[in-house]
């Protein structure tokens, strides 16, 4: 499993904008792609900035399931409609995260195969 | 707003040309010209000197990531500039792709600019023409800088860490001072010398219309002489205002 945080920076004045996008539009868009999300945050000091995790069983998946997003006109003309008046997110920023050895990379099971961790 | 575009090749696979190129303190010393000064909440400061003959334009300013994918190797990057001396300014929004080539890297980039003042009078061409040389000059740096060679840069680079940005700015401004862009040798000069095949073209042509028109002449002495016009590309405005970029 490889894993993808992303983070974005909403303009002030487009705060629940980017949020009502992302609720209304992408999240059942990743759904219908196959990009697995496994959180959205907040910033609690800086709540413009939102971010969330997403999983992807290979590298090969996560390529196929942003090319399939990406040309997909349903968001393209979200992405439109919510950017008409100008641009909503100020930065965007995403990160490609590698495990570390001293965690292990995949969820934790018991012997009965019940998520530990 | 002028549109430009440029594809380069690193001889690096795609991660690592993607590390390198989104270390702004690092490649900034690869573009001619350009110094960095400071980072401040992921808003990086510094300017870029450009020169034409004797005369030369600094713009200060700043860039700063409006999209960095790390995923999809693309990177949109906002930069604003002012003239420290006039009221000239340029911005550029610049979106660059990075796709594997090989065992390297296709770097596409598209540039929106925006520039006023006195620059704006030189238009799209030369604007474009000064855009390819600094690219080109950034990619021989870049190159340079991948193979270690850091003779390359190192005047540009000295005393500073590799990826550092305890960059100090007083010696980072001098040294971009010498390193500055001189467009009138760079791109005037060169165009002129592209230029050479049709201006000798003219000069001949014109030489053979003042010989027929001599040899005219001779035959009929009331024939008046060919006035001859040679109007060459650049450079320059045709107004009286001084060359400066």
């Amino acid at each position: 499993m490889i894993y993808e945080l992303r983070e974005y920076v909403a303009h002030d004045h487009a705060v629940q904008q980017v949020h009502d996008r992302f609720d209304i539009w992408t999240l059942p868009l990743f759904e219908r792609h196959g990009l697995d999300v496994v959180g959205f945050w907040v910033d609690e000091q800086e709540p413009n900035h939102i971010l969330y995790l997403l999983q992807f069983p290979d590298a090969d998946a996560q390529k196929r399931a942003w090319e399939g997003f990406k040309g997909d006109a349903d968001w393209i003309r979200a992405k439109a409609d919510s950017e008409a008046a100008g641009p909503i997110v100020a930065q965007m920023t995403t990160r490609a995260l590698k495990p570390v050895p001293y965690w292990p990379s995949e969820p934790t099971t018991n012997d009965e195969g019940r998520q530990l961790s | 707003m002028i549109q430009l575009h440029h594809q380069f090749q690193v001889s690096l696979p795609v991660g690592k040309t993607w590390e390198l190129l989104t270390d702004l303190p690092k490649v900034a010393r690869c573009l001619p010209g350009a110094n960095l000064d400071d980072v401040v909440d992921g808003e990086y400061r510094g300017g870029l000197s450009t020169r034409i003959g004797p005369i030369s334009a600094k713009y200060k300013g700043t860039a700063s990531f409006r999209e960095s994918d790390e995923v999809s190797h693309r990177a949109v990057i906002e930069a604003r500039g002012r003239e420290e001396k006039g009221s000239g300014s340029a911005n550029a929004l610049i979106t660059a792709v990075l796709k594997p080539d090989g065992d390297g890297t296709l770097v596409d980039v598209s540039t929106e600019l925006a520039i006023s003042g006195r620059a704006a009078q030189f238009g799209r061409s030369l604007l474009a023409e000064v855009s390819n040389t600094m690219i080109d000059e950034f990619v021989r740096r870049l190159e340079a800088m991948i193979r270690g060679d850091s003779s390359q840069t190192s005047h540009q680079i000295a005393g500073t860490p590799i990826g550092g940005l305890e960059v100090s700015g007083e010696s980072t401004a001098a040294n971009s001072e010498s390193d500055q862009l001189n467009v009138l040798t760079t791109i005037v000069l060169p165009m002129l010398r592209k230029s050479a095949i049709p201006i000798g073209a003219a000069l001949l042509a014109g030489a053979i219309g003042l010989a027929i028109g001599c040899r005219r002449q001779t035959k009929s002495r009331s024939a008046a002489g060919i006035p001859l016009t040679y109007v060459l590309p650049y450079p320059g405005p045709h107004d009286k205002r001084p060359f400066e970029f």
